[in-house]
């Protein structure tokens, strides 16, 4: 396998309706790593995931993810963004369908039905049949996390992974974290809760108005 | 992308608009019930001069249709907020595929609402005519496929806009206008029982620009609209 990080960012910035979001952003995240990332509420955390997730292209700087430049044209970013996963901080579920299709439609799209039950191992398999919209908060975020337990991405960037779950759910993030980690991919991590967190991480990084520094571990 | 994974994509678009639509029953409880009673209405504020009816049912009707079908087509763009887009573009969903499925899935729901709209229309405005029925079926299979393409078309331009609930009515209805004249001529001729081929191959000709248009502007409105 390649020894290219995952993640080489260079000088990267970010600019949105004449706000500057991120400045100088310089990041490299190797396989097998699990970086955090804590800083003030709009400090630029999520901004910088979605950049990684290639969902948002830098301003300013460039570098590459799993392999491919930033500023690629779309078409070129297919084959790289499907191998990257964002749990972002809302649900990305449809209100009007149940858990399960909520589970089982992403999946025909990305890589066919998902073998086994993966709504039954984040314990929902009771409620699969209830809509989304009238699913808890802790409940739409197993249901992201089931989505998960059907295929491995190389990048995996999470955003406050733990809000809404309950202490039974809390080790489903560190086991999908090791999946990701297992199988040479790496993890990127928004979190301010540092108990639950912070066991997993090899490495933090503070966001600060936007410019992103080492974090004391 | 091979063609085959492309159309996938689409019929897989289209099976989940459907479901969403269908369980959030807008088209069925709201858009359909509201079109009828206003095709209803007109008449009554008319009275009874039944050359006039005669004359402004076909307009009447794709004008209702372009009204409260706007409303259902201009939603399809709107139901997908950011994370969902996110997680179908992470998901490497072609935005054209997207586009198709989308337009489809509301071209079948604005089918269905002429299903119920154009028998209505014929006994209210034009009880006497002897429509034929299979050039009225050809004129709303083109024209909902029309309005289906430009409603998803307009949504995806003004996603991510801040008045795009204002903007998407604003910018798509005018742009419906030669839908609006292609269809309400051409079923004014099956009324008439006269041949609509020149309208029906109008409304094709405006199918394939909204087509290659769509297909075209999908992936740059997805990425710069994000």
């Amino acid at each position: 396998m390649s020894d290219q990080p995952l993640v080489r960012l260079v000088d990267v910035g970010f600019s949105a309706s004449g706000s500057v979001i991120l400045r100088g952003v310089g990041l490299m995240v190797e396989a097998g790593e699990i970086v955090g990332i804590s800083g003030p509420n709009g400090a630029g955390k999520t901004t910088l995931l979605r950049l990684l997730a290639t969902l948002l292209r830098p301003t300013s700087g460039g570098g590459t993810v799993l392999g491919v430049d930033t500023g690629a044209r779309p078409q070129d970013l297919v084959r790289v963004r499907r191998q990257i996963a964002l749990v972002g901080h809302f649900p990305a579920l449809w209100p009007e369908l149940t858990l399960r299709e909520n589970v089982n439609l992403p999946a025909g799209l990305r890589h066919g039905p998902a073998d086994g039950d993966p709504l039954r191992a984040v314990g929902l398999a009771g409620v699969a049949g209830l809509k989304a919209a009238h699913a808890s908060l802790g409940m739409q975020r197993r249901v992201e996390f089931a989505r998960l337990l059907a295929w491995t991405p190389r990048l995996l960037l999470l955003d406050e992974p733990h809000a809404g779950l309950d202490e039974a759910a809390a080790p489903l993030v560190d086991h999908l974290v090791a999946r990701v980690t297992d199988r040479d991919g790496a993890v990127v991590m928004v979190s301010h809760d540092r108990n639950r967190a912070g066991s997993l991480l090899t490495r933090r990084l503070s966001v600060t108005a936007g410019t992103v520094v080492e974090a004391p571990a | 992308m091979t063609p085959s994974a492309f159309w996938q994509q689409v019929r897989w678009v289209f099976t989940k608009d459907l479901r969403v639509e269908v369980r959030g029953g807008v088209t069925l409880r709201m858009a359909t019930p509201f079109a009828a009673l206003a095709l209803l209405l007109a008449p009554l504020a008319t009275g009874t001069d039944t050359a006039l009816l005669r004359r402004i049912g076909p307009g009447m009707l794709w004008l209702v249709v372009i009204l409260f079908g706007m409303t259902v087509t201009l939603r399809s763009g709107a139901r997908e907020p950011g994370p969902v887009r996110d997680l179908l573009t992470l998901s490497g969903l072609d935005p054209a595929a997207g586009f198709l499925g989308r337009s489809l899935a509301s071209a079948v729901l604005l089918f269905g609402v002429t299903l119920v709209l154009t028998p209505l229309m014929i006994v209210l405005y034009a009880p006497e005519g002897r429509p034929g029925w299979g050039w009225l079926a050809l004129l709303a299979v083109a024209g909902v496929m029309a309005l289906g393409l430009l409603g998803s078309l307009v949504a995806t331009l003004v996603t991510g806009l801040r008045e795009r609930t204002a903007l998407g009515p604003l910018l798509a209805i005018p742009l419906a206008v030669p839908v609006l004249l292609a269809t309400a001529r051409g079923t004014d001729s099956a009324i008439s029982q006269q041949g609509s081929l020149s309208w029906l191959l109008l409304l094709v000709a405006m199918n394939l620009a909204l087509v290659i248009v769509g297909v075209l502007l999908a992936g740059p409105m997805d990425e710069t609209t994000r």
